[in-house]
Parts: C-alpha cells; structure tokens; sequence
C-alpha cells in the first residue's frame, strides 16, 4: 500500500520538477508570456449563448485569474463562464481552492495585488468590471454590489463603534449629515434583526455573539441598497442554529429589497436551502451547471455525485464514501479533466482531453465525458437516495 | 451539597464504562466583590462513556461542549464532581466542601450567638439576685455553666466535621495531582488542524514529543513508532521530515489524530475534528477515524455541531443546552423519537442537500423562558431504557404519552416558524 502509494508520489515529482527548476529562475512575466495559460480556450459552454437582456443583471463570460507566487503562477479561475439572472439567487459550490471566492472578488474588484486577470469580462450593466480601473470600482462597490464576508469578527474593526462602521459609507457616499446618517443606520439594524438597535449602536463588536455581528456585517452591505448581494460562506462560522437564522434573514431580506444573490458556500445543505441556481466548481472550472432541483435530483458531474456521496445524510448507515486524494495543485493544472484523478468514473480521454459542456437540459449542463454519445453509460449511485432520506425525514414530495 | 439530580445515565446490561462522570460543575470566575462574575459553562452533567463506544456531544457554540471534553483531559480543574476514568477517579471537584465548610461555619457563628444571648440575659439575673442576696443565684451560675458546656460540645463537633470536610479538599486536590501513567490513555484531537501544530516542530518531533514526555529514549523505537503511526493514518514515513506547513488541512488533521494515536489510547477526545475541513476532506477523517476505532477498539468522546456527522458516526448522543445535558439517547432513537423540546428545534436547524426537503422544512424554535420549573423542578430521568431527559414531573408525564404515539397538547416552550 505504502510502496504504491510511494511510487505514485515520486512520479508525479519527476513530473513537475524539471518545470518547477524552471518557472523559479524565470521573471513571472516572461513565464506568463512564453508559456501562456494552456488552458485558455475562448470556447464558451451553451448556457451563455445570446446577448445579455434584460433579465441578466451580471454575465462572467470566459474569466481566466491567475496569481503570481515565488512558486510560478497559480492557475485559480480557468475559464469561468454564468449568467445571473434578476432576482435569483446563485450558488457557487465546490471545495477550498476551486476558485469560487476568487470569482467573486474579481466581481468586487477586491483582488490581492499579485492577481492577474488573464482574460474575460465580467460584464455588468454597460461596464465590463475586469476592465474597470479602482477609481471606476469606488462608485459601484456597496452602492450597487455588496458583499458579506465568511468571519464576522475579522471583517469588523475591532476598536471603531458599531454605530461608526455603520454611517461610514452612509455619510461618506450619501451626503447624509451624521444625525440622518445615525436614524438610517438604526433603521437598518431594527431590518436585521438586531434588538435595542439604540443601546447597540454605541458598543464595539466585541460585544456581540457570533450571530449578531454576522448580522451587522449584513446590515452595512446593505446599507447603500446594493442590487447585487455577494455572500462569501457567510455561515461557515457559525453553528447550525444561527446558522438557520442568518440563512432565513437574507432569505426576508432578499425578498424585501429585491436583491439578487451570488452565494458561496461548500455546504451543500445550506445550498439546498438558499440556491435557485447552482454552478459546482472544481480546480478554477464550473462543472456542472443547472438549477437547484436538477442539479440535487439528476447530477451529472462525477464530482457532484462525490460531493453529494461524501456527506453523510440522515439516513446513510454504511461506509462514507469519500472522494479520494486532495485537489490539484494549481500551479500545474492537470491535462484534461482536472477531476480524472480522483474520479472513480473516470476515462481514458479524461486524462488526456478537457471536456465540453454537455447539456442535459435547457437549463442543465455539466462538464462530463460520460455524457458523450459513445461513453459507456454509468448509472447514478445516488439514485436511491432521496427516497430512503425522505422517509427518514418523513417530507411527502410530489413529483 | 452535592445534588444528586442527575441520576447516572448508565444501562447497568451493557459493558462496563472506561469513562464517568458524575454531577461535574465547570465553573469560571473573574473580578473581586461586587464585580464577580461566575460562569456556569458546565452544570452538573454527569454521563458514562462505555468501552469502544462513540458518544457524541451535540448542541450550540457556547452550551460546554468543549468545556466537557477539556475537563475530561484535565486542561481545567473541575469546579465540583467526580470524572472516574478505567475505575480511578481522576478529578474531583472541592466545591461541595467548601460549601460544607461554609454553613458550618455558619452554623457555629449561629449557637455561639444564641448561647451568648442565654448567657448575657442569666448574667443580668445573676447580677440582680447577687445584689438582693437571692439563694437561687447558685442555681443560675449552675445554668450558666451548662449553657457553656452545651455550646462546647456542639462546636466541637462542628469543628470535627469542618475537619473531615478540610480532609477531603485534601484528597481531592491529592487525586487533582497528575497520574501520568493514566491519562496517557487518554488524548485528544483538536478542532483546528492549523493551530494546534507548532509550525517549527516537524512531523517527527510533533508525534514523538508525547512519548519523549513520557521517558522514551530509544531513538529507533521512537522512529518506529512515529513510522507505524503514520502509516496508520494513510500518511507515508518520509513525511515524518516535513514541516505542518507542507501539508493540506486534512493531511494535518491526519498528523494530529496520529499524534494522540502514538501512545496507545484507550479514550480519545475528540473536539469538532472536522468542521474545519472541507467537505470531500471531511469523510476521509470520519472514515479514518471510524478504522482506528474498530481496528484498537478505541472510545471516543466526539464533539460536534454537525448533526447528519453525528448521527452517522456516534452510538450514544448527549444534547448540551446552557451547561446541562437535557437528553441523552442511542444514535436511533434521538433522532427517531426527540423529546425534549431543545433536541427538537435542534434537529429542526440541521440543513440536509435535498431542496424540496428544505423549501418544506419547518423550523422550531426553543424559547426556555416560556416554562416555569419553580415548583416543579426537572430531574434526568430514564424514560426508556437507555433514554435519558432532563424534565419535570409534568412534562415527563407528556413525554410518555408522546413516546406511547399519543396525541399531546403541544410544548409550551416551542415556537413553530410560521406562528
């Protein structure tokens, strides 16, 4: 086991040290242009044909970031391509490192400064924000994309007043005076939730829960009433309870205001709950792409179903199926499907050459050589499953 | 006073437990007069861990889950209680003593002040009947003296018992003592697999450290065993050169479960080894951890807020609600038959990656301060065998009725989304 596993480790080292000898005596920038991003392909799946209309608020079309490290560059977003719609809301999902936060913060415009946007647009109303100079970003940040963060205690000052951090945009883009700025914002806090908004008002973060402060988080992407909510795991720190609140809060609020989410998370419960919309994402790559229901009900991608398998439901009394091995390392993006190498389904031509988008349905397309026409067909191991969960979880569906 | 409330929650047919505990009081305390605060993070709980089972602790951040577990290890001093590991008490709180000497104390200031009282009032009658030459002033001095007598022998005897209370704050900080030899059988896993590596000890230094603790000297023994702990958990010996931060989070979790692994548990503790995983990761460790424990015959006390984790990897469950457990049950049964309201609105808030099941959930919510338990206080109380729940008479009484498939008036204490 050891021995195999040992062999297995040393070839992929032979492999990539004659390129890693390499990529470190060489300036990044001429690595970036004698070896461009071999993945680069202009080669737009089926889901983002047509022009925007009206009902499409943001479209990511073919976005390639990269990031400059002292180890070479670091492929993170390769060839991202969704639509979102007015008023849904979109789940990214995938693991730690598959480019999904990464996504985001280039629609934000808050990338570190080693990034590298290699190609794409990011197309929002008439402006093209992977384009979009800091100066540009300054007049649609909060006011029409807002963004929460995954921990609410390092994204609040912990020596400024709640009351401060919560005018400071108000007073500073607004014009509001600090008495107007002061009702709006205890206003916005008796929005969220949040009770004896006056007494709060003067208190530091450190004297609020993990749940309340997620909440003023909220409250202050809210403030400049942006149109396009960002969620970045905002309940990830949070335990299952407030976690529900948090959840059913931007639920009221979405609602509300009309917002129309983008949001991030690796937990596929919470996915169920929020998402109308899903992209998986897996080593920079959406693979599969469809609504909620058919992305839960019929997966396609080998890696939903993995990701599906490998959390324990209710029900599940047998050995976890776990995916095997750890994600690529991103420096070396792997030839073909990026998935092969954990895949149990995998193909030969996964190994050698990177798949199209298949699509399902109008709505439903995955990134799968299974799907091909000559592919040998491979049933979904999870099947079953839902129906073994309802009856634990005694919910009647009508299908 | 110790109050024995908390019946023990043990099933006597079953095997023998490796770990108890028993009316355990957690408490922390900070500030001086009327600045004192004191936290009650673990309130009496008291639960038995038998041989190669999983028990699981369950509830929200901040109800003394980790407390518990850090108790357990002796990371804390127990406030009160006993914690018995492999038949040995290991922990013994003083609380209960020091409150004895205290009404003693009490006690002994309380008959001093009456009999004074008795004296100073026969000594104004003795005055008097001095003055007027009465013949009965001998009878009163008489009085007086046994008066004084009386009020030595009780005060003795007071004072013996402060004595024997004293003896066992002794013995208890004695047991309080470390037994190195006994809770090498107990480790830990922690949650954060980034921070509870030193990032300047290699792998090698950090799995041998426990041994080199314990006396080991052997180098190539040491070598040994920090290759076949590896192994052990599907890591390869040459990683043992490395440093934590080569590695992914679950590879480092991995290091942390062979670290405590390295000197041959009996109990391991478990914190919320995997919340900080990512999801694909996350049942590579359960798997892991559910391997070792069937191949060493491992117990494992497993703390989690992950309930779906929970239920697929714990035999026994105890639900943590503000200090107290309020229900402990086999796996099955407390997701098949939840009774107290906490468990409920608990269950309630578990999302599940179904989303018709989602856009269908009902969500209960706990609101404690709707009940009174004034007259009627709760106690744990087996209501099946092997079920445990914290409640009073009154409710317990609904609670059978809800087991029997009775219909019953609804929870006070729950609030159900819609309402």
């Amino acid at each position: 086991m050891a021995e195999e596993k040992l062999e297995q480790v040393t070839q992929e080292k032979d492999k990539y040290e004659n390129l890693y000898k390499f990529s470190r005596k060489l300036e990044i920038k001429t690595l970036q242009e004698k070896y461009p991003n071999p993945n680069v392909s202009l080669e737009v799946p089926g889901y983002l044909e047509g022009e925007m209309d009206e009902n499409t608020i943001l479209r990511v079309k073919n976005l390639h970031i990269s990031f400059k490290t002292p180890n070479g560059l670091v492929r993170a977003v390769r060839n991202v391509n969704f639509d979102l719609k007015k008023g849904e809301t979109l789940c990214i999902v995938g693991e730690s490192g598959s480019g999904k936060s990464v996504t985001s913060r280039a629609i934000m415009g808050i990338l570190a400064g080693n990034a590298i946007i290699d190609e794409g647009h990011i197309y929002y109303k008439d402006k093209d924000l992977a384009k979009c100079k800091e100066k540009d970003f300054y007049e649609l940040r909060g006011s029409s994309i807002g963004m929460i963060f995954q921990d609410p205690l390092s994204s609040l000052n912990p020596i400024m007043k709640i009351g401060k951090q919560l005018t400071e945009a108000l007073i500073l883009k607004t014009g509001l005076n600090r008495e107007q700025a002061k009702v709006r914002a205890i206003e916005l806090m008796h929005e969220v939730g949040i009770p004896e908004p006056e007494k709060r008002f003067k208190q530091y973060p450190f004297q609020f829960s993990g749940g309340m402060r997620q909440r003023i988080v909220i409250a202050i992407a809210l403030a400049m009433e942006p149109e396009i909510l960002i969620c970045d795991e905002p309940t990830t720190a949070l335990d299952v309870t407030i976690q529900a609140q948090i959840l059913d809060l931007i639920k009221k609020l979405k609602k509300e205001k009309d917002l129309t989410i983008i949001f991030i998370t690796h937990d596929l419960g919470v996915v169920a709950n929020m998402a109308d919309r899903i992209a998986v994402m897996y080593a920079g790559k959406i693979v599969e792409y469809g609504t909620s229901e058919e992305v839960f009900y019929n997966p396609q991608h080998p890696y939903t179903w993995a990701l599906l398998e490998s959390m324990p439901s209710l029900s599940t009394s047998n050995r976890l199926s776990a995916i095997p091995g750890t994600p690529p390392n991103m420096i070396y993006p792997p030839k073909g499907d990026a998935f092969a190498q954990r895949n149990r389904y995998a193909l030969k031509i996964d190994f050698e050459q990177e798949p199209p988008f298949f699509k399902v349905t109008d709505t439903h397309y995955a990134a799968t050589w299974l799907l091909h026409e000559n592919a040998p067909k491979v049933e979904n191991p999870l099947k079953n499953r839902y129906q073994s969960q309802r009856k634990e979880t005694n919910v009647e569906v009508t299908e | 006073m110790a109050e024995l409330e908390n019946v023990k929650a043990t099933n006597p047919a079953e095997a023998e437990p490796i770990l108890e505990l028993k009316n355990v009081r957690q408490y922390f305390q900070h500030g001086f007069g009327k600045n004192k605060v004191v936290v009650k993070a673990v309130h009496n709980v008291s639960f038995d861990v038998k041989k190669g089972e999983v028990f699981g602790l369950v509830g929200e951040s901040g109800c003394g889950k980790t407390t518990t577990g850090r108790s357990v290890i002796k990371l804390y001093n127990i406030t009160d209680g006993d914690i018995v590991f492999k038949g040995v008490t290991i922990s013994r709180g003083t609380r209960t003593f020091k409150q004895n000497i205290a009404s003693l104390r009490k006690q002994i200031a309380a008959i001093k002040a009456e009999s004074k009282e008795a004296l100073d009032d026969l000594k104004g009658e003795l005055k008097l009947q001095e003055e007027g030459g009465d013949t009965t002033a001998n009878n009163t001095s008489n009085r007086m003296s046994e008066i004084k007598a009386d009020e030595e022998s009780k005060v003795a005897a007071l004072k013996e018992e402060i004595a024997a209370n004293r003896a066992k704050i002794r013995e208890a900080r004695s047991i309080n003592k470390r037994n190195a030899e006994l809770m090498d059988k107990m480790q830990m896993i922690f949650q954060d697999p980034i921070d509870s590596l030193d990032p300047r000890f290699t792998v090698k230094d950090i799995i041998a450290e426990g041994m080199i603790i314990n006396g080991v000297r052997d180098k190539a023994y040491i070598e040994q065993k920090v290759n076949e702990a590896l192994e052990l958990v599907g890591l390869l010996p040459d990683h043992a050169s490395r440093y934590p931060h080569e590695f992914s989070g679950g590879q480092r979790q991995r290091i942390g479960i062979a670290r405590a692994l390295v000197v041959n548990p009996e109990l391991i503790i478990a914190d919320e080894p995997i919340s900080a995983l990512d999801v694909s990761i996350q049942a590579q460790i359960i798997n892991l951890l559910n391997d070792i424990r069937k191949d060493m015959g491992l117990s494992i006390l497993f703390i989690a807020h992950n309930l779906s984790v929970v239920k697929f990897f714990c035999d026994r469950i105890g639900v943590m609600y503000y200090g107290r457990l309020v229900e402990i049950a086999t796996a099955e049964e407390l997701f098949a038959h939840p009774l107290h309201p906490y468990t409920k609105s608990l269950l309630s808030a578990v999302p599940l990656p179904d989303p018709d099941y989602e856009k269908n959930r009902k969500r209960i919510f706990y609101r404690p301060s709707l009940r009174e338990y004034t007259e009627d206080k709760p106690i744990m109380t087996e209501i099946r065998p092997g079920h445990f729940i914290y409640a009073s008479k009154s409710e317990l009484a609904r609670y059978e009725r809800e087991l029997n498939g009775e219909e019953v008036e609804k929870d006070p204490t729950l609030i159900y989304s819609g309402e």
